[in-house]
């Protein structure tokens, strides 16, 4: 067990997303996706004139004052492993199942976040319920295909473990937890985080 | 700058073939291996099922830091999509990231046609009637879909 996804881990993930080579180097930006040196280096020239962003999740980054070299080294691959994970159990749901909001339509995309089947129809009274039209959608066609699920999963900030609703929006070097804002402020007060 | 292909490129290219998406196949041109000739089938529900669409995909000297470019070279009637085969897709324009590839804009051209967005539109002409009539518009794109896609 621990071998296969150790196994897979080396596969598909323990490697950076821009050269797709094993990690040569990585930094980690504060939301917590790390890639070789080099290649930030490489991208942050790229986009000269707009803000630094998140190759894998966007978000745009205020690199210190000593640029790239001043990020953080890595130092975990906790979230991936269990983001492989999630992948797996999606992909071995039925593909085509009734629309979880109107039950009586077969879905045509699957929310990753709410782990729903939506039908045409109903995308929009999703996003109206969650308040939110950037839940990822995958075609229904695509949910068995474990490695495509695992690349859109592994662009998606995780959720906080104990508070479900909220994503993860720092990591605390201290005592490596990952927390959301609300843990943040609970559990870990004065705590030494990365944001 | 002939430095040969990037080792990125190489891999990329070598899984395309090996486990390839279901319903679009990239080929890499003989003579230029930053040219592919890509073949979507319409998905299933949707107005292009049945269809199989040729596109172009090229990968620029600068990419992954810069996008593909990719072009529709069937004919098609989708208000993302203008008669020349550009699309408008914004991970192919100002949200372009190095960690997307040539498969994962391969996906969302093919959820793209599962779900066109007269909302961006870029065939304006094509959206307007999308949101005017809509049933007309799929019947329109399902025309033209048994007519230029085969
Ligand atoms: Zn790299
Ligand atoms: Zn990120
Ligand atoms: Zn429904
Ligand atoms: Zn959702
Ligand atoms: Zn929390
Ligand atoms: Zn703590």
């Amino acid at each position: 067990m621990a071998e296969n996804v150790i196994q897979s881990l080396s596969k598909d993930f323990v490697h950076c997303d821009i050269c797709r080579e094993p990690y040569n180097e990585p930094k980690m930006l504060p939301c917590l996706h790390s890639f070789c040196i080099q290649c930030l280096e490489q991208w942050a020239r790229n986009t000269h004139a707009r803000p630094l962003s998140c190759p894998t999740c966007r978000r745009t980054v205020d690199l210190p004052s000593t640029g790239v070299n001043g990020l953080p080294n890595i130092f975990f691959l906790v979230s991936l492993m269990e983001r492989l994970e999630e992948a797996k159990q999606i992909s071995k749901q039925d593909k085509y199942c009734n629309c979880n909001i109107c039950r009586n339509k077969i879905g045509t995309m699957f929310c990753v976040d709410c782990k729903m089947h939506i039908c045409q129809d109903c995308k929009g009274t999703h996003n109206q319920l969650t308040r939110s039209n950037d839940h990822p959608m995958i075609p229904s066609e695509n949910l068995s295909d474990e490695s495509y699920l695992q690349e859109v999963i592994s662009t998606q900030t995780p959720y906080c473990k104990v508070h479900k609703e909220e994503k993860v929006y720092c990591y605390y070097t201290q005592c490596s937890q990952l927390a959301c804002q609300k843990c943040a402020t609970v559990v870990h007060q004065g705590h030494q985080s990365l944001q | 700058m002939s430095s040969g292909l990037p080792r990125r490129i190489i891999k990329e290219t070598q899984r395309l073939m090996t486990e390839p998406v279901s319903g679009i196949s990239a080929v890499p041109d003989e003579q230029n291996a930053r040219y592919f000739h890509v073949h979507i089938a319409g998905p299933k529900d949707s107005p292009f099922e049945g269809g199989n669409f040729k596109l172009e995909l090229f990968l620029p000297e600068d990419y992954p830091m810069a996008a593909p470019k990719v072009r529709f070279v069937t004919k098609i009637y989708h208000p993302n999509i203008d008669k020349l085969g550009r699309i408008c897709l914004d991970i192919l324009k100002d949200k372009w990231s190095p960690a997307l590839q040539i498969r994962t804009v391969l996906l969302s051209i093919q959820a793209l046609l599962s779900a066109p967005n007269p909302d961006d539109p870029l065939a304006n002409d094509v959206a307007e009637q999308w949101k005017m009539n809509e049933s007309k518009a799929i019947e329109t794109a399902r025309e033209w879909t048994r007519v230029h896609a085969h």
